[in-house]
């Protein structure tokens, strides 16, 4: 590995790793897969010098090697089942109202985020924790920037929607020097 | 005629910055006359970010690389049975193990007890909590040809609290990485580069407590020490090692439950 290929990796391997835990909904096999990520990246002699497509690469790579591991344990990753998650009808559709805005938080939105769907969860990660554009998401999964849009879309009704079931409440943190 | 609404999809891309200039300015438009269209963009706004930090928080740390492609990666069969049998051929002395006892330590074996003593001399209280960061682990083994596997040990109760590169030596260049238990173990992983000190096959050299392993991947050697530790958890870690060095991939799970069940029943280390 030459030094330039290192440097160049490093700044995407935490959001490698938030991506692969989306996939993987555990911490272990998202590291492992990280791992095997970045062995294929840097043993690779054709690493595109553009840095959006670099970036575009090494996120593809990740989601190829998952969807291989899946498929040598005979199991069909969920996120290959996209569309047919795109055709049903999202249920307790309702315009965003009060209920989501008092309910909004990390630990709430954390603890959705666990429950929604896995290609709910990919679309979100790929938009809001990696950055890519509507373009660069139909590209990596292969789909129309319309299907994108309308996923996201989706994913995040749904992801809102199990904020608002849960009904659960972040306490406030107590102030230091508040009476017990 | 009262203009329409925009969707959720419009709303949601609007978030995002995904409209054409014109649609960005007919919702723009809609959201300062709505008031219930303002809360939904300022709803979606707040779970955008607020799904950024959660997700960012979930990929923090990763004990990770750089890892690497091995020069003469290959397939060789392991699994715990396996292990129990490199444990019985390194307690043994089988075949496959070639023990040196009383035999003059070579340099380079020297060289990485100094390395492992130094560092497992140094003041407990001196050493960092967390383990290196993906940076850290990068900057210190950037430049190391061919490029090194840092193995994640703690499926076997070891963590990684130290990397660092070694005095270079007879024109090898050496990395140090330090993996400490919570029971008193330290065991020191040594990569040496251009190394041609041993063959492909797992050998063995224990003097007394202290345990040392060896063995080659193309150009690049790799030693195991450690000191007081049961030596069936010894022997399965480094012939764990050694499967991983081959593959050039992370232990696998069935590596990882054999590595705890033995740490489980081993012996915490003499000190």
């Amino acid at each position: 590995m030459s030094e330039a290929a290192g440097h160049r990796i490093e700044p995407y391997l935490r959001r490698l790793h938030g991506y692969a835990c989306c996939l993987c909904g555990e911490h272990e096999e998202a590291r492992d897969l990280v791992q095997e990520c970045v062995v294929r990246a840097l043993a690779s002699p054709s690493a595109p010098a553009d840095e959006p497509a670099y970036r575009a690469w090494l996120f593809k790579i990740l989601r190829n090697r998952f969807i291989d591991g899946r498929r040598r344990l005979g199991v069909t990753p969920e996120i290959l089942d996209a569309e047919r998650l795109d055709q049903e009808p999202l249920t307790g559709v309702r315009r965003i109202g009060h209920d989501e805005d008092y309910l909004l938080s990390r630990l709430t939105v954390k603890h959705a985020l666990a429950r929604l769907s896995q290609p709910h969860r990919e679309i979100i990660s790929l938009v809001d924790l990696v950055g890519f554009s509507y373009a660069e998401v139909a590209d990596l999964l292969d789909i129309a920037p319309g299907t994108v849009m309308s996923r996201l879309s989706r994913a995040r009704q749904a992801l809102l929607n199990l904020i608002v079931d849960a009904n659960l409440r972040e306490l406030p943190r107590r102030a230091q020097g508040d009476a017990p | 005629m009262s203009k329409p609404t925009p969707t959720q999809e419009q709303l949601s891309a609007y978030v995002d910055g995904e409209l054409s200039t014109a649609e960005a300015s007919a919702v723009a438009r809609a959201v300062s006359e709505d008031r219930s269209l303002a809360r939904e963009v300022a709803v979606l706004s707040r779970l955008k970010a607020l799904v950024e930090e959660g997700l960012e928080e979930s990929g923090e740390d990763p004990v990770v690389l750089p890892a690497a492609a091995a020069e003469s990666a290959r397939e060789q069969p392991f699994s715990a049975v396996a292990a129990t049998v490199a444990l019985l051929l390194f307690l043994g002395g089988g075949a496959a193990l070639h023990l040196a006892q009383g035999a003059i330590s070579p340099p380079w074996l020297t060289a990485a007890w100094s390395a492992h003593d130094a560092w497992s001399d140094e003041d407990a209280a001196a050493r960092p909590d967390a383990a290196p960061d993906s940076g850290t682990l990068l900057a210190k083994t950037v430049g190391f040809d061919p490029t090194p596997l840092v193995p994640d040990l703690s499926s076997a109760g070891l963590r990684l609290t130290s990397v660092e590169p070694m005095e270079r030596a007879e024109g090898r260049r050496g990395l140090h990485f330090g993996y400490e238990g919570s029971r008193g173990c330290r065991l020191s992983l040594v990569l040496m580069a251009p190394f041609s000190g041993l063959s492909e096959s797992l050998r063995a050299f224990d003097d007394d407590r202290r345990l040392a392993a060896g063995w080659r991947v193309g150009s690049l050697g790799h030693l195991v020490l450690a000191e007081g530790m049961d030596p069936g958890r010894f022997a399965l870690i480094a012939a764990s090692l050694r499967k991983a060095a081959f593959e050039a991939a992370p232990l696998r799970a069935e590596t990882r439950t054999a590595l705890a069940q033995s740490r489980a029943e081993s012996q915490p280390c003499l000190s």
